[in-house]
């Protein structure tokens, strides 16, 4: 398993959930991988685990300042970035009038414009990537299902979701001539800590939820966060040459109907 | 999943239709690498031989089956005979697909029914005899060949384009209903690619596809090697969770 050797990557949210899952596939692959969060304790005993190929860089992307820092951080430890997978990400579910003016900036913030300071802040680096590799440099963005379709009461997220997906496909077409490839991966709710956080009203009866989720696929099951890594790893890889400016649905299916 | 490399198709067994054609000849040779046992399907049994040749020749087990993916007495006999002679069918790469440059006033009934049903009709013919199959084994994946006209139009490609349009949609319909049969369905959407067949036009006639090139982002047609990782990805336990999917390898065509 050797799809992403010689590459370095940085995952932002990667100390736990899909983020370490797929931390955890880069290095299987060959990677070395700042882990970038804001969860230090996580985040370092994940980059212990996975030893040299691994580094913890605490950072909270939507401060400029800090992705500055950790993409710095990582060009001190690795040498390069080749990839960068904008990961991180919070919930959000109430009506709409429930989000108050701070929960919009967080929200909205954390999802989308966190990724947008990343990946500008990472381009200098990228661009140099895409020239010096045939396969290029590749850019990732943990979107959701929420980036495609909408639910009741996820509206602020949803927003910040689509907004994902349209960055995604910009970036795509502005940074294609630089060798770079740009796409979104789109997870229905998975089996991650985060899952609580994304069903409030239903927190009390955790089975029940996860029945209701494994019922609108009709593989009749949920993700886990291991699925989304292997996306990750096939998009990130040179197998994808070919793929840019696309939202990759991980559903199970959903969609179809 | 094959904790070692979730990306292999070891002891699978994939079926191509097309698979004398350029993209059939990738496929079934990105199958093989993978680790699958492969059937070989088209019309023309000296190509498919041929291929079939190649693939034995670098150590894997190949077999041709001579089937018009239009008939389905034809579909229904490769599918008994690829069951006959490796026990099972995990993947059904639905590759087989014909087009035609005239205009559509140009169209006669009998191009339009060809291209229709080469790549329509032919997917679900074969869909529907390998999915009882797959069924019994409680797992399997279909991938159908659609386009980048599966979602956007071209003048001069009208039947084309509504062939992959279907296909798009055979795609969702299929995932839903075989879904919980542990079945998944998904389709690719490759933008023009270069091929033995038609690299010689690409060459000389580069003004045909100067169209498709210019609205590429990545800034080029694609190459067999483009779409075989997709193939592997799609049929093996990495994409586990994908169904219902048409994943487009266009270089950004259909993003703008």
């Amino acid at each position: 398993m050797a799809r992403l050797k010689d590459r370095v990557a940085i995952v932002t949210g990667g100390a736990s959930g899909l983020g370490a899952a797929t931390a955890r596939r880069f290095v299987e692959e060959g990677a070395r991988v700042a882990i970038a969060d804001i969860d230090a304790e996580r985040g370092a005993a994940l980059a212990r685990e996975l030893g040299a190929a691994g580094h913890f860089v605490r950072c909270d992307h939507t401060d400029r300042g800090q992705c500055r820092a950790a993409i710095a951080a990582t060009l001190a430890r690795f040498g390069a970035l080749d990839i960068l997978h904008n990961n991180a990400g919070g919930p959000f579910a109430g009506p709409v009038e429930t989000a108050d003016d701070a929960t919009l900036d967080r929200v909205i913030g954390v999802n989308l414009i966190g990724g947008f300071k990343m990946t500008q802040e990472a381009l200098p680096a990228l661009r140099e990537a895409g020239q010096r590799r045939p396969g290029g440099a590749v850019i990732l963005f943990t979107s959701s299902l929420q980036g495609i379709k909408a639910r009741p009461n996820y509206t602020v997220y949803t927003a910040s979701k689509h907004g994902i997906v349209g960055l995604v496909k910009g970036l795509a077409l502005e940074l294609a001539p630089a060798n770079i490839r740009v796409n979104a991966i789109c997870p229905t709710v998975t089996e991650t800590p985060m899952l609580p956080k994304f069903l409030p009203g239903m927190a009390a009866d955790m089975e029940e939820a996860r029945r209701r989720f494994r019922a609108t696929s009709p593989l009749g099951r949920m993700p886990e966060p291991v699925d989304t890594g292997n996306a990750a790893v096939f998009l990130a890889s040179d197998e994808a040459r070919m793929i840019t400016g696309i939202a990759l649905a991980l559903d199970g299916g959903q969609m179809a109907g | 999943m094959n904790a070692a490399d979730p990306f292999r198709l070891d002891g699978k067994v994939a079926v191509v239709t097309g698979g004398g054609g350029g993209l059939g000849r990738l496929a079934a040779r990105a199958f093989a690498a993978a680790g699958a046992d492969v059937a070989l399907v088209g019309r023309t049994a000296g190509t498919l031989q041929a291929v079939a040749d190649g693939l034995r020749g670098a150590g894997a087990r190949a077999e041709a089956f001579v089937a018009d993916v239009t008939r389905s007495a034809d579909v229904n006999r490769m599918v008994e005979q690829t069951v006959g002679a490796f026990g099972r069918i995990d993947v059904l790469f639905n590759n087989a697909g014909v087009t035609s440059p005239k205009t559509a006033v140009e169209l006669t009934d009998e191009d339009w029914h060809r291209i229709m049903d080469t790549s329509a009709t032919g997917a679900f013919y074969c869909a529907r005899a390998a999915a009882p199959v797959m069924m019994r084994q409680g797992e399997g994946c279909i991938i159908n060949m659609g386009s980048i006209l599966s979602a956007r139009g071209m003048a001069r490609r009208t039947a084309y384009s509504a062939a992959k349009a279907a296909v798009m949609n055979l795609t969702r319909a299929l995932a839903l209903e075989l879904g919980p049969h542990g079945i998944r369905v998904n389709a690719i959407a490759p933008t023009v690619i270069v091929t033995d067949l038609n690299r010689e036009l690409v060459r000389t006639q580069p003004r045909l596809y100067q169209a498709v090139v210019d609205r590429t982002p990545l800034g080029r047609l694609g190459e067999p090697e483009d779409i075989a990782g997709a193939l592997v990805f799609l049929a093996s336990p990495a994409a586990r969770f994908i169904t219902g999917q048409t994943l487009f390898v266009d270089g950004g065509y259909t993003a703008g």
